[in-house]
């Protein structure tokens, strides 16, 4: 009896009392989010599985809206996650996956086990993607090619060591190989693969350890170079991806940057000392001071497209949870969310548009591919005789419509200049009507604040064309006859029967061939629809490009359904609407005759192309 | 002679006030074993009747302790105290110092547990010792069947010889042969374990609304130890033990059991060899000198096929050559006086070290204890340390003063008050200093103030022994070293931020009884309520939340009945909430736990039988975040003694 009080008593004494309670975290003083949708992907920590993914949303945050949505974890260390489609890639390192969720829903639709057959991890590190794939860098040194309709990996591109990032410029695959891993032996070398043939076609040097590397403008690629933490200082350093050229080397510490409006926007933190720093077209540096313990430690960075505030993710120490905080254009600071996760490492703004995009790349939907490209004439523009207008040294006119041919079916992007500038597909087989339903699929690149409309026409014989009917229709001048013509000066000018009656395409900064297409003769008319200007210079001189409410392409971005078409709204030239069942051909033309400062003349852009029925 | 004696009565004079230098090591063994609760300690039939595998299994039934164990049978397993960093700790083996000048911290499976005759943690310990043993934040001290002379007066030759061979879950399997040979005025003890097992226990692992049941990967262990002393004694005044201990082993080093990637490969190897020993010089009735001597070399060797860098493996090489001279002088029958000088050389080569540090260490004590009468004692300690790093030309030097006191206060006979206070502080280990990208050389040592008040009540009633121990204590430790990821949370480096604040209360409790003839009943618990937190940074989120591993609350149980040939214990081992990091959020916290052990044995003859039921309950646990460990398992156990 007495043993058994005294274990009685015993286990009391050990059970009772633990008065370990879970804090709560501190919240916001303005509970109310942002207005805009945010994803804040946490990276957590190693060995934790604490991953999350965060969302703002109408001023409220889910702290990882991935595990209330799919009730299980992101995993350990995602590092990167990407908006394409209407899908968002989330590449998670330890865990080796690459998670496939919808960008509406957030629903799992796929995971990718990146373990290799060996069952050796290839800790997958960053993502990018063009033309209906997604290209992942991994830290066992290559680069793998998803396709975004079975998501299985197509092919694979051995790069350098440990490679950190991965950006798409110019029709090209960049990769900063880090050699992290391999510390002090850091790599020092950017791979550059070629997107169509897949295959690594450079390996330059751009100092100890590259990071984070953003292709922006034409062919330009940013990269920040972290050396060796200790000696070799960090740099960063803009290279031209035409001939790889220094375009400059800043010989500044860049921790982090984005890039907007063909501005660099980023931060350094070496030494302990955190600054910002803002990197103009002109290529001038700015420095920004903080404000005194507004930021702990930086760790992402993004602006908003729309309002353009900088967002910053803040990791305090790494191992606490991690803030957000809001800055004007000049770092000033508007708002700070506190505890949005563990070491938030990304900011991704997510248009909440209400068009309901169906997902095309599900299994149970055709998928008609384009079979030629008819006819290519673009108008002369500063995309003009590069790799986006399907042209290289020599081509004639059959081979640049087969690199176009190419460029379509991979995703890369393909330009039709300025004003006047066509392109005509025949498709595989019939596209058909399906009523109700979009029913070809156009992608561009337009971005919020980026439209270059262009305006479709179908045909079934390829002798009678039907336009498509967008939302500027009542406003189209139409017989427009626009006639460009190459000087002695390599210069391009031209006239019109319609105002602005002549004008010039000026050279701009990034492009120095000539503008006008080598494969045709001067001078070269077009008979075409003009729609509206789009272009509204603001008063600090950014040029914002406001797309039509729906009906062209490179309008509306493609994550936002922009790049859907639908046969029924097929007109004559009366505007009579007409009953098509099914059509073969697609014509797509430039249709704006604008300049907009820096951005030079707005011409539309073509991706990827497919029938849908 | 008397230095043991000496050493045991300090043991054991927290209880026993009574001892004088007649005193037989025999009967203050009996003294102190009895007592030995008290001190947190642990002996043989303790350690066997907790099932311990491995020493660290034994270890957390001390109040106090706390036992970083990644899962695994064989895994590695460091232990820190009062919420002391591993790092801050020493290991006392056979009275001589060892920890590893590399990372700091000594793994505790390396022991052979059936050569261990006992074990204790104290933060204080003994006055008298090599001065490195005086400096540590807290020290467990490993006593082996070898570390003293039997008496053996008779010419006849004794031989004690056992052979044991044990087997159970995961194809675990260990021989073990402990022996020993006594004959007049030398001893020599043999012990050689080789155990195995695959480790791919079973465990259950939780991702949101699914649940899956995975077999743990990569813990297959193989591990060879070895233990071979000689005591003897030279002369009526010359003493001395020597040892050679070997470990070696090649360890799967299981993985954190990440979500969609539970491939795990790391390997682990170890070659470990040491000898030390220890001469004993008796100058007069009321001095003597102990002379210490170790040299040891440790090669760890680390690969991982999945590892995406150039270096998939790395390399380890330790030596040390340690010596220590301790003298000790009697002036007064209840006065003890010691000097102590040591000096400690180590080097450690390794792929991940550039350069080849070295460290020559000096240690200087001088201590005392004094007994003034019946009711009050006093100690004291002052310890002086010098370190020299030194790596590719530079020199970081390190040094400092240790002083430590107590007093004692035995207002009756059955009832000691004790309060201790000790400063101490830890170096930078080899790696905190030079380990690549991560190491830095600016580091300064980690303090630690440490204040105990300690009461215990010994009383025996009609052949019931009843112990009862409550401690309250207050440590903090100043400028901790630890890894902070700097730049991304792959690169980390060292530094010294933060200060912790410990203050915490210890109940336990032991009743001892022998109610009929034979019949033998053991029953002790403990519990430790302790409020770790972290005090670095007012600003920051985890300002006064507990630190991570760290549970409030935790205990032990232990029943153990004796019949006859035959015995039957059930121990339990309780640990509270705890978070994986800093801040005290849900996402963080680590669930609380109880594990239960029962271990029946029974003797016939030179034969001996075992069971063992380890987590009896089955309860899915992990003592660090996402490392699973064993489920139910059993084992059992033969054992013959020639």
């Amino acid at each position: 009896m007495k043993y058994k009080i005294l274990t009685v008593a015993a286990l009391f004494i050990i059970f009772s009392c633990d008065d370990m309670h879970d804090v709560l975290m501190v919240k916001s003083e303005n509970s109310a989010g942002p207005e805009q949708s945010i994803l804040v992907l946490c990276e957590g920590l190693f060995n934790m599985n604490n991953g999350t993914l965060g969302y703002f949303n109408e001023g409220v945050y889910t702290s990882d809206i991935f595990k209330s949505v799919n009730n299980r974890a992101l995993g350990d260390t995602p590092n990167s996650a990407i908006v394409y489609g209407n899908k968002i890639y989330i590449v998670v390192n330890v865990s080796n996956t690459l998670e496939v969720i919808d960008s509406k829903s957030f629903k799992s639709i796929y995971q990718l086990n990146f373990l290799n057959e060996t069952g050796k991890d290839v800790q997958p590190r960053c993502a990018t993607s063009s033309g209906g794939y997604v290209y992942v860098c991994a830290f066992d040194n290559n680069v793998y090619k998803i396709d975004t309709v079975d998501f299985e990996i197509k092919a694979v591109c051995q790069v350098g060591k440990n490679p950190d990032c991965i950006t798409i410029v110019n029709n090209k695959i960049f990769v900063s190989n880090s050699g992290g891993l391999s510390a002090p032996d850091y790599d020092n070398t950017i791979s550059v693969i070629d997107i169509q043939s897949f295959k690594e076609i450079k390996r330059f040097y751009a100092g100890i350890n590259p990071g984070k590397i953003v292709g922006y403008g034409d062919n330009m690629i940013a990269v920040s170079v972290r050396g060796n933490y200790d000696d070799i200082k960090s740099d960063f350093v803009i290279y031209n991806t035409d001939d790889y050229s220094t375009v400059k080397d800043f010989e500044i510490s860049m921790t982090n940057f984005t890039v907007y409006n063909n501005k660099i926007i980023g931060y350094s933190s070496e030494n302990n000392t955190l600054k910002y720093l803002k990197i103009d077209e002109d290529l001038s540096v700015t420095y920004y001071n903080p404000e005194e313990e507004t930021i702990k430690m930086p760790y992402a960075i993004a602006v908003d497209p729309q309002t353009g505030n900088i967002y910053i993710g803040d990791a305090r120490n790494y191992v606490e949870s991690g803030d957000m905080a809001v800055f004007d254009q000049d770092f000033n600071l508007i708002k700070k969310y506190y505890s949005v996760g563990l070491n938030p490492s990304m900011l991704i703004f997510v248009s909440q548009s209400s068009t309901i995009i169906p997902d095309i790349t599900q299994d149970t939907v055709k998928m008609i591919k384009v079979k030629s490209v008819c006819e290519y004439v673009p108008a002369p523009s500063q995309f003009v005789n590069t790799s986006t207008s399907g042209y290289d040294e020599g081509y004639n006119y059959q081979q640049v419509k087969q690199k176009v041919l190419n460029n379509i079916q991979n995703g890369s992007l393909t330009t039709l200049g300025g004003l006047g500038g066509y392109l005509t597909v025949e498709f595989e087989d019939y596209v058909n009507n399906a009523e109700g339903e979009n029913d070809i699929r156009i992608d561009g690149n337009a971005v919020t604040g980026g439209a270059e409309p262009g305006i479709v026409e179908v045909s079934q014989d390829n002798i009678n064309w039907y336009e498509l009917k967008g939302s500027a229709f009542d406003q189209t001048i139409r017989n427009v006859n626009i006639t460009y013509r190459l000087n002695e000066d390599q210069t391009v000018s031209w006239i019109s029967n319609t105002a602005p009656y002549r004008g010039t395409i000026e050279k701009n900064i990034y492009h120095s061939q000539c503008y006008f297409p080598r494969w045709t003769e001067s001078p070269l008319t077009f008979k075409c629809s003009r729609l509206p200007d789009v272009g509204v210079c603001d008063s600090i001189g950014v040029w914002i490009l406001t797309a039509f409410d729906y009906g062209y392409v490179d309008n509306i971005p493609n994550k936002s359904g922009g790049n859907l078409f639908d046969i029924d709204n097929a007109i004559d030239e009366t505007g009579n609407r007409v009953n098509l069942a099914r059509i073969k051909y697609l014509r797509i033309s430039s249709a704006e005759n604008q300049i907009c400062g820096r951005i030079g003349e707005v011409s539309t852009e073509v991706g990827f192309i497919c029938g849908l029925h | 002679m008397r230095q043991l004696s000496l050493i045991i009565l300090i043991f054991a004079v927290g209880v026993c006030n009574a001892q004088t230098d007649t005193v037989t090591h025999e009967t203050v063994e009996i003294k102190a074993s009895r007592n030995t609760f008290l001190k947190n300690s642990l002996n043989k039939q303790t350690i066997e009747a907790v099932g311990a595998v491995t020493l660290s299994d034994a270890l957390k039934f001390i109040p106090g302790v706390i036992i970083k164990d990644y899962g695994g049978i064989g895994g590695v397993k460091t232990v820190n105290y009062r919420s002391v960093g591993s790092q801050q700790g020493m290991v006392s083996f056979d009275n001589v110092p060892m920890q590893s000048a590399q990372t700091g911290v000594t793994d505790f499976s390396i022991f052979i547990t059936r050569n261990i005759k006992s074990v204790s943690v104290s933060q204080t310990g003994l006055t008298v010792q090599p001065a490195k043993l005086l400096v540590s934040g807290f020290t467990v001290n490993i006593q082996t069947d070898a570390n003293e002379i039997s008496r053996n007066d008779g010419d006849s030759v004794n031989k004690n010889i056992s052979l044991s061979a044990k087997y159970g879950s995961y194809n675990t399997g260990e021989i073990c042969i402990n022996s020993e040979i006594i004959n007049a005025g030398y001893k020599i003890n043999i012990a050689a374990d080789y155990n195995h097992s695959d480790g791919d226990y079973k465990y259950k692992l939780t991702n949101g609304d699914s649940t899956g049941y995975y077999h743990r990967q990569n813990g297959r262990t193989d591990q060879m130890k070895y233990d071979l002393s000689i005591s003897s004694r030279i002369s009526p005044k010359i003493e001395s033990y020597s040892k050679i201990f070997g470990y070696m082993s090649k360890r799967g080093l299981p993985k954190a059991t990440t979500y969609y990637n539970l491939e795990s490969d790391e390997i682990l190897k170890d070659n470990m060899v040491f000898c030390q020993s220890k001469l004993r010089l008796k100058l007069s009735e009321k001095s003597e000198i102990n002379q210490y001597v170790k040299y040891s070399f440790s090669g760890e060797s680390w690969r991982d096929p999945d590892y995406n860098g150039i270096n998939s493996s790395a390399d380890y090489y330790q030596h040390e050559i340690y010596e220590s001279t301790v003298m000790s002088i009697r002036p007064l029958s209840e006065m003890f006086l010691g000097i102590a000088a040591d000096y400690d050389y180590n080097i450690l080569k390794s792929d991940n070290v550039s350069g080849r540090p070295a460290r020559h260490s000096f240690y200087l004590s001088a201590s005392g204890e004094y007994k003034i009468n019946k009711y009050l004692g006093i100690t004291a300690v002052t310890a002086v340390q010098k370190h020299y790093s030194i790596n590719k030309q530079s020199t970081e030097q390190f040094g400092g003063f240790n002083p430590s006191a107590g007093i004692e206060i035995g207002p009756f006979e059955f009832v000691k008050l004790n309060f201790d206070a000790k400063h101490t502080f830890r170096l930078p280990s080899f790696n905190d200093l030079y380990y690549n990208g991560i190491g830095s050389r600016i580091l300064k040592p980690e303090r630690a103030n440490l204040y105990s008040l300690s009461s215990t009540f010994f009383k025996t009633i009609s052949k019931t022994d009843i112990s009862i121990k409550a401690d309250i204590y207050n440590n903090s430790v100043k400028d901790k070293i630890v890894a902070v990821p700097t730049k991304n949370i792959y690169i980390w480096t060292m530094y010294n931020v933060g200060r912790t604040d410990i203050k915490a209360v210890e109940i336990s409790g032991m009743i001892k009884t022998e109610p009929f003839k034979k019949l033998k009943i053991e029953l002790s618990g403990t519990h430790t309520y302790q409020r770790a937190i972290d005090l670095s940074d007012k600003n920051s989120s985890v300002y006064k939340n507990q630190i991570a591993y760290v549970p409030r609350v935790s205990g032990s149980f232990l029943l153990k009945v004796e019949y006859r040939d035959c015995f039957v214990s059930y121990a339990l081992n309780h640990q509270g909430r705890r978070y994986c990091l800093g801040e005290n959020i849900a996402q963080n916290s680590i669930p609380a736990y109880c594990d239960q052990t029962v271990v029946a044995g029974y003797s016939i003859k030179k034969l001996s039988f075992t069971v063992e039921f380890h987590n009896v309950a089955g309860v899915t646990y992990e003592i660090i975040k996402n490392f699973p460990m064993p489920g139910l398992s059993f084992y059992s156990t033969i054992k013959y003694e020639i």
